[in-house]
């Protein structure tokens, strides 16, 4: 029987989840975006009502399934569901929303059971429109949670910055893991 | 000829030919600080030995020309291109300062024969080698004949560059981001996503307890001086100007960038080579200025001290590092966005999650000490890492997985496997 395995992927509006997946998805991601009639569609014209579903197929059929989660708080119920039997937390923050502070502490507070029963790593997309907060900042903002969690700016329609945040992620869950790629 | 003693040792007289002034400048800067003198620019007619740079304007009639003045002197001609046949030494550019050591050697040595015989390494410089750079110079100086020393020094590294500047340009310009900003300093940049090629393994190094070979002291180059300069603007919170053998720096702690002038050229050769204090001065600009819109370029700090700390480590640590202890992350660096160091994401992990020291994480990992030496080195230039004293800090307990753990291991080894297997 093939095993399945999942990775989260969660953040406010418009935090490039969707995209994300997209740069690591096998095929191009199953979304359920509609168009927004509230006041994300200031942010962008569709928003995810459900989730995002991408894929990865591995080495003897395995797959690992990429969810992104909806950025409205008003599907909050969805994700404790999504995140059960998760190996982590893939936190995409957008350094333009007004708080990108609030924005981080709400989802530590909204996955704290699944974080600390897995790991946590933190992208934070749209630095080139705006480069504040810093990313030293982020970890400042964290210090009183005990979190040390990798941070990166990243591009979520870059493939090899996604990795390199999953990478993070997994290296952070088994640290002396032994590779050889 | 000029005969070179090692008891009261006259320098070996070097002239260049179809280089422009500048680069002239960073050979003599580099003769005078890294090779204490052994060294000497001089004129064309008092030179024992000539570099010729085989990719200026009328090279070969300039090479021509100078051989029939001077057709018993040794020439070493520079240039991207492969050697010709005409049995000159031959430095493939970007020259490496350890290749270009190596060839002026070889000819030092080559003046010297049959009495010459391989001696240690000047004091001055082994202070700042390790063991098997020594080994690889050493070898150099083996009495084989000119001609092996050819393909010797050709295939040493070629990563620093000594020469190089304005119109001939040979490495790709500083690639502009999406939002046009100029990213990088140095050519290989954000976008150059090839680890560095770091000091051989120190293993041996360390079981011979020659510990020199694998330390070095940030404060004495650029490196240190940049840390000062930036520790100081911070602390002020005003732009400072660092001035030393370089064109003007200054480091800007409000939005935390650099701005230079210098090439990325001088800069690598600037990142290996000792500078003395007296050389340098650091100062707070008390009036506001902003910086000019040409002739230089603004790019964070991090990432231009991170790749700076590489260059100038090149896999060994800092003076008073304790190998034995343990050592943790203050927090993760952007490595989504600074040059990257081999395993460094790994480690990373491993000290976010609990101290432990150098010589640990080697094994731990199972990987060569070097590339941890590496990494420690350009986290601490950040400030990103600090050793723990025996009763600071606790350690931090590994996160709880519901998933046994070797098919955990399994599945992660394969998700790596399966993200790299697309990435190529």
């Amino acid at each position: 029987m093939e095993n399945h395995y999942k990775l989260i992927f969660a953040g406010p509006v418009g935090a490039g989840k969707t995209t994300a997946i997209r740069s690591i998805s096998d095929t191009p991601p199953v979304t359920t975006d509609a168009f927004a009639t509230d006041m994300t569609q200031n942010i962008k014209e569709t928003t995810t009502v459900a989730m995002d579903y991408g894929s990865m197929q591995l080495e003897g059929g395995e797959f690992l399934h990429l969810y992104g989660t909806p950025g409205q708080e008003r599907f909050n119920f969805m994700w404790d569901i999504l995140t059960e039997g998760g190996i982590g937390l893939i936190l995409l923050l957008d350094n333009t929303r007004s708080d990108p502070f609030q924005d981080m502490h709400f989802f530590l507070s909204s996955f704290k059971k699944f974080i600390d029963s897995t790991q946590l790593a933190i992208g934070i997309t749209q630095t080139d429109r705006c480069a504040t907060p810093r990313i030293e900042q982020y970890h400042e903002e964290l210090k009183p949670t005990g979190l040390n969690v990798p941070i990166f700016e990243i591009d979520a329609r870059q493939r090899r910055d996604v990795i390199i945040l999953i990478e993070a992620l997994l290296f952070s869950l088994t640290p002396d893991l032994k590779i050889s790629l | 000829m000029q005969t070179r003693t090692k008891q009261g040792i006259k320098p070996l007289r070097i002239t260049v030919v179809g280089m422009e002034q500048r680069a002239r400048n960073m050979l003599q800067l580099f003769f005078q600080q890294m090779c204490h003198n052994e060294y000497l620019l001089t004129s064309e007619e008092a030179a024992d030995i000539t570099i010729i740079d085989m990719d200026a304007v009328h090279a070969e009639q300039l090479r021509q020309e100078h051989e029939s003045r001077y057709p018993d002197r040794p020439v070493i001609q520079a240039s991207l291109l492969e050697p010709g046949q005409d049995g000159n030494l031959f430095l493939k550019k970007p020259i490496q300062p350890e290749a270009l050591i190596s060839a002026l050697n070889r000819i030092s040595e080559s003046f010297q024969r049959p009495e010459q015989t391989v001696t240690p390494p000047p004091a001055a410089l082994r202070q700042e080698e390790t063991t098997a750079q020594w080994e690889s110079r050493k070898s150099v100086l083996q009495p084989s004949g000119l001609n092996s020393a050819v393909a010797t020094v050709a295939t040493l590294g070629t990563k620093v560059t000594l020469t190089e500047e304005s119109g001939k340009q040979h490495a790709p310009p500083p690639e502009p981001s999406p939002s046009g900003e100029i990213i990088s300093l140095f050519p290989a940049s954000r976008t150059d996503r090839r680890p560095v090629e770091t000091a051989p393994n120190p293993s041996e190094a360390l079981q011979q307890k020659e510990k020199s070979s694998f330390l070095y002291d940030p404060e004495k180059y650029l490196q240190g001086y940049i840390q000062k300069a930036y520790r100081l603007a911070l602390r002020e919170n005003r732009k400072v100007s660092l001035k030393g053998p370089w064109r003007p720096i200054v480091i800007i702690p409000e939005t935390r960038e650099i701005w230079v002038e210098q090439s990325h050229a001088h800069l690598y050769a600037l990142a290996v080579m000792p500078i003395r204090t007296k050389d340098v001065s650091i100062q707070v600009i008390k009036q506001e200025r902003s910086m000019p819109e040409k002739g230089g370029s603004l790019q964070s700090i991090e990432f231009f001290l991170w790749k700076l700390a590489m260059r100038t480590a090149r896999g060994r640590i800092p003076v008073g590092t304790d190998l034995r202890a343990p050592v943790y992350l203050v927090h993760w660096p952007n490595l989504s966005r600074l040059m990257p160091v081999q395993n460094g994401l790994r480690i990373a992990a491993l000290w976010a999650n609990q101290p432990i020291s150098l010589m640990e994480t080697a094994t731990m990992l199972d990987i060569a000490p070097k590339y941890v030496f590496s990494f420690y080195s350009v986290a601490n230039a950040l400030g990103l890492v600090k050793q723990q004293t025996k009763n600071s800090g606790e350690k931090r307990a590994a996160p709880v997985s519901s998933q046994p753990e070797q098919e955990r291991r399994g599945l992660f080894r394969k998700i790596l496997a399966r993200l790299h297997r697309r990435s190529r």
